[in-house]
């Protein structure tokens, strides 16, 4: 029950008692009053019945006193009229059989009121002749009191219902700061650490309200301290500290992480610019203009020109490539010339005193290609025109998938041969099973799996990632509510494909709600960096998600721009590790203190962390004391057909 | 004066056989304190104290004495009725409540009467009915009586009678005149209304009754009370 609620309803309880108390003070007073004026009419009717009566009779006349008393008798008013001789024996009486009387008798069982008997005296000269005695019918007196009792029973009712309205409004407006404490609560709770802006006048609400405010305050701070220490290792471990842009590592982490199996790359160029004479430069300029050439080209390379936009680092020492996603390599060819045409020319506008020619080489690559393979192709185009200048393009592209290969994987989506694969998590602590993850694999024709490498690029390219994540859905709802052994919690990817249709996403959650118990176990993975890239898309899809009984994580993170800003914005159920983060973990420090300010700052948020790409059963203890929850990979067990737990 | 006709007060204590009910000690003698003698002095001069100290001292050596031969016929009633008309009416000098009140009808409490030795008829009448309610006689057998005196041209006047029994023929103390009369011997008067509900007595039905309605008898009840709480 809400403070609200019982205070308003132990308000009306007092009111009632009070209500309650008033009209019995009032039903017992107005009966006080009654019984006296009935006590005095008593009197008053004795008194002019004996004063009448002894005038009229030297002696007691029977006939005489009936004819008097009658009259007064018969207007109803008595209950009894009585007179007696002076020994007190009964001359002449009437009385009432019974009382008449249209009060209910639960209003007379309860208030009594008895009829007062009023005496007098009948003297005739000095003489007593007898006394009259005169009782008077309650009915009437029992009726006004009964009267009067129900309408001021009607008076306070009414009173008590606008109390009631006036005290719930009056609540109302004390309690409000209240409900704004718990909504930050409620917000506290689910991990958004905000804070309550209200200014109440109720002094204890000012304190709850302070001490909220500080708590969450802090550990925001602590986040925003975790965060920014984070931020700062992820920029020395992947970034170049000359130009800003990314380091050879960053760069390929990139490269790998969009081409690969849950990247949304199919196709582009590398290109790798060298300027000439750099050392001549350094030498004759000094260092810091060298510097300032080489952040020069960074910058003029790294700036966007729609429909390309370029992924900049530096490759080695002078040399800078830049990732160019879905371009032909005619479009990469004349960005190239461009920059190698305006570049020296832009720097010998701005007073660079040296000439030097700008290189480039280019590798285009398609579907399924691997970035050594490229990156190759790019330093031998590169070689051909060091020192000399222009662009080079290595014509050598990895053949596109055949036709048939499309064709197969086509065939294999729209005739539904598609199967599950599915790998254990398990915790860290003890190995038990954590959660189960799901895979898609699909088969030609003939039976023979095409593998994931391949037949994901070309589905995606195909647009048919929604039509599979939907059979995926379907099969893995079936596959949990037909097999209790499973673990509690299930996950499966999501692409962002998948994601951004509209209709997938609407058939996704009508088909959760409508397998609410399955719903409430599956936990939808998509990729770190596909999270960032649409933030408000996939914090939509969280949120229907969330209303449909499932959950949404992010899997294959790594510590991207944008990446901690993602994490913050959605609040994933858990976060999965790349695998290329979690095997550098054992082999290099500055990855693993990367790794450690990310804990730090995602503990207070609760977030749990799996390592995903554990293939050595030697890294679990490691990953014990860096606090992780779970792990998988091929240390726990191979992807496999149907799960046996 | 007060002392005269000790001998025939044992009456008092004859026909004073006893009320089921604890009767009302409001103005009694003994219910004046010392204190209250003090201030009606104040108001009425120094004479009070020892006019109140007398009424005092007349009730109690009367209270309860029964000498019962003395009293064992009817006049023996009124002797002792003699005493007390006697003792109240030779103290007490008649006095308009205008001239001695300065009010227009003002009932006097016992105390107010002797201590101030002055009053009308009515305030006779009362002192009457409770020095012999003090005495032990049941109220029963008094009733303060409205009268019209004939022979003044009708004038309101009030007395008190005395019923031996409820058909007997009452005995009248009265101010104008000296004795103790039967009714019948006193031609000159015509009574009108009685009343003695000082008394809280019990009704039929169980429920206590109250006294008289009459406004200047309520008045005297409520200086009585306030009387006795000094």
């Amino acid at each position: 029950m809400t403070l609200g609620r019982q205070l308003l309803s132990g308000t009306a309880l007092i009111f009632i008692a009070l209500l309650v108390g008033i009209e019995a003070i009032y039903v017992a007073s107005a009966r006080g009053n009654l019984e006296n004026q009935l006590d005095a009419h008593a009197n008053e009717t004795a008194t002019q019945l004996a004063l009448s009566i002894g005038a009229r009779m030297p002696v007691i006349d029977l006939s005489l006193i009936n004819i008097m008393v009658s009259p007064v008798f018969d207007r109803g008013h008595f209950l009894s009229i009585t007179v007696e001789d002076p020994k007190g024996e009964i001359l002449f009486a009437r009385r009432l059989d019974r009382r008449t009387t249209d009060v209910p008798a639960w209003f007379t069982g309860l208030v009594t009121l008895e009829g007062p008997q009023g005496e007098a005296l009948i003297t005739s000269g000095w003489r007593q002749l007898g006394r009259v005695l005169v009782r008077v019918h309650p009915e009437y007196a029992y009726r006004q009191l009964y009267d009067a009792a129900i309408a001021t029973l009607a008076w306070l009712v009414l009173l008590f219902a606008l109390a009631l309205v006036a005290m719930r409004l009056y609540l109302l407006g004390i309690l409000r700061p209240l409900k704004k404490i718990e909504e930050t609560a409620d917000a506290i709770s689910n991990r958004r650490f905000v804070t309550v802006d209200i200014r109440p006048r109720t002094r204890e609400l000012q304190s709850v309200i302070a001490a909220i405010n500080s708590l969450s305050g802090k550990i925001r701070d602590t986040i925003a301290s975790e965060t920014s220490r984070a931020e700062r290792l992820r920029h020395e471990l992947y970034e170049d500290g000359m130009t800003g842009q990314l380091n050879r590592r960053g760069l390929e982490r990139s490269i790998e992480s969009a081409i690969g199996e849950n990247g949304d790359v199919h196709s582009g160029t590398l290109a790798l610019f060298a300027p000439s004479g750099l050392e001549d430069i350094n030498k004759a300029l000094g260092v810091a203009k060298g510097d300032a050439l080489l952040a020069g080209l960074a910058a003029a390379m790294a700036a966007p020109a729609p429909p390309i936009l370029p992924l900049v680092g530096r490759w080695h020492g002078p040399v800078f490539a830049a990732f160019l996603s879905d371009v032909s390599d005619g479009g990469a060819r004349e960005w190239a010339q461009s920059i190698c045409a305006s570049f020296p020319a832009q720097m010998r506008s701005c007073g660079f005193p040296f000439d030097f020619a700008l290189s480039c080489g280019l590798a285009g690559f398609g579907g399924g290609a691997r970035l050594a393979e490229f990156a190759q192709r790019a330093e031998a185009a590169l070689a051909r025109v060091a020192g000399k200048g222009g662009v080079a393009l290595d014509e050598s592209r990895a053949d596109a998938p055949v036709v048939d290969t499309i064709r197969a994987v086509r065939q294999a989506i729209d005739a539904g041969r598609v199967s599950l694969l599915c790998q254990k998590v398990l915790t860290v602590e003890g190995g038990h099973p954590l959660q189960m993850e799901f895979m898609s694999q699909i088969a030609d024709a003939g039976s023979a799996p095409i593998a994931a490498g391949t037949f994901v690029p070309i589905a995606a390219q195909l647009g048919l990632l929604p039509l599979l994540d939907r059979k995926v859905a379907e099969m893995v709802v079936a596959a949990v509510t037909r097999d209790s052994t499973l673990p509690r919690t299930i996950s499966l990817n999501v692409s962002l494909q998948s994601v951004g249709d509209a209709s997938f996403r609407a058939w996704l959650i009508q088909f959760l709600k409508d397998n609410p118990a399955a719903a409430r176990r599956l936990v939808f993975e998509m990729t770190g960096a596909a999270a960032s890239k649409s933030l408000p898309l996939t914090h939509q899809f969280a949120a229907e998600l969330r209303d449909a009984g499932s959950r949404l994580a992010l899997d294959h993170f790594e510590l991207d721009r944008g990446a901690i800003a993602t994490v913050h914005d959605l609040m994933p159920a858990y976060l999965k590790l790349a695998p290329a983060f979690t095997n550098e973990i054992c082999a290099r420090k500055d990855v693993r203190f990367v790794l450690e300010a990310m804990l730090r700052m995602l503990r207070p948020l609760e977030i749990p962390i799996i390592a995903q790409g554990v293939e050595d059963i030697a890294l679990v203890p490691v990953l014990k004391e860096l606090d992780i929850l779970g792990y998988q990979g091929y240390a726990g067990g191979r992807p496999e057909p149907l799960p046996t737990f | 004066m007060l002392a005269k006709g000790a001998a025939a007060c044992g009456i008092i204590a004859l026909i004073g056989t006893g009320s089921a009910q604890q009767p009302s000690e409001l103005g009694f003698s003994t219910r004046v304190s010392a204190m209250l003698a003090a201030k009606y002095a104040e108001r009425f001069g120094a004479s009070t104290v020892q006019r109140i100290g007398r009424w005092k001292t007349f009730a109690r050596e009367r209270k309860g004495f029964s000498p019962t031969r003395v009293f064992e016929t009817p006049d023996g009633h009124e002797a002792a009725l003699e005493m007390v008309n006697a003792a109240i009416n030779d103290n007490v000098t008649w006095k308009e409540d205008r001239e001695h009140w300065g009010a227009e009808d003002y009932w006097a409490t016992p105390a107010e009467l002797i201590g101030s030795a002055g009053g009308d008829c009515e305030d006779y009448a009362i002192a009457k009915y409770y020095l012999l309610k003090e005495l032990g006689v049941p109220i029963a057998r008094l009733r303060i009586t409205y009268v019209r005196v004939l022979n003044l041209n009708g004038q309101a006047h009030m007395v008190l009678a005395y019923y031996a029994s409820a058909e007997a023929e009452p005995l009248i103390l009265d101010n104008l005149v000296p004795r103790v009369r039967p009714a019948s011997q006193r031609t000159d008067l015509d009574p009108v209304y009685s009343f003695n509900d000082d008394e809280i007595r019990l009704v039929a039905g169980g429920r206590r009754g109250k006294p008289s309605e009459i406004r200047n008898w309520i008045h005297v009840q409520t200086r009585l009370a306030m009387e006795a709480r000094i």
